[in-house]
């Protein structure tokens, strides 16, 4: 059989990928933190290395990967409680639930590396 | 069909409680978000210290969220991957690896997290 790349099988894959992305970046993210507990200059030294403008860059990714998976998640959420379950309902809410991420993205992203553009 | 071993009935626990943990952490996260990764480190802040961690974690509330935040993750992301396994996984003893090692990652990052916060309480 051949594989229909359509809509819904598209955000399914998606939606597994960032998962699997976020699920390995997760315990990073712990570990990363628990520097709070070596001490105030290690901390500092770490968040100042993570606040450098490629790091900066990486997290609007991070935020993308993020908002895509939320979105999409809340999309499944409503089709499982019966709501849009049409064909084209599906569709309709996906590009509804990525006109929402895009929106939420640039808004994070200004905040994120709007500095490094504008230079303040 | 035959049941794998190693899965934990018919999936349809893990399948409602991935629904649950996703909403909340919808909400989590915008607040996450807009506190350490957009406040403080944001266009205006000189990016996160020990300082202000410590000082935020002070407030209880503050704390209870972090701690619910880091067990809902947890088990949302490790559960997911769980399920993304299964999926794949077939040899018995493939699966039932796949499960405890799922387990040692979630338990080991639980761990490092309550060691991280928990003396931060104010």
């Amino acid at each position: 059989m051949m594989y229909r790349w359509r809509t819904g099988g598209v955000a399914w894959l998606l939606h597994r990928l960032s998962g699997l992305a976020l699920a390995a970046y997760l315990p990073l993210h712990v570990w990363v933190n628990h520097h709070l507990s070596v001490g105030p200059e290690r901390y500092d030294e770490v968040m100042r290395f993570l606040h450098t403008p490629l790091f900066r860059v990486l997290e609007c990714g991070l935020w993308g990967v993020i908002l895509y998976h939320a979105l999409n998640g809340v999309r499944v959420v409503l089709i499982d409680l019966g709501i849009g379950v049409t064909l084209r309902g599906q569709k309709v809410l996906f590009w509804a639930a990525m006109v929402l991420a895009a929106v939420f993205w640039v808004w994070g992203s200004v905040g994120l590396v709007g500095s490094l553009v504008t230079g303040g | 069909m035959e049941r794998f071993p190693g899965s934990s009935g018919s999936g349809a626990q893990g399948w409602l409680w991935q629904r649950v943990t996703g909403v909340t952490l919808v909400v989590l996260l915008v607040g996450h978000f807009l506190l350490k990764h957009f406040g403080m480190g944001g266009s205006e802040g000189e990016g996160i210290t020990h300082a202000l961690v410590v000082a935020q974690l002070r407030n209880p509330w503050w704390m209870v969220f972090e701690l619910v935040f880091l067990v809902v993750a947890l088990w949302h992301g490790l559960n997911g991957v769980w399920m993304v396994a299964a999926d794949y996984l077939h040899a018995p003893v493939l699966r039932v690896g796949a499960y405890l090692a799922l387990w040692i990652v979630g338990f080991v990052s639980l761990l490092l997290g309550l060691v991280t916060l928990l003396p931060l309480a104010g």
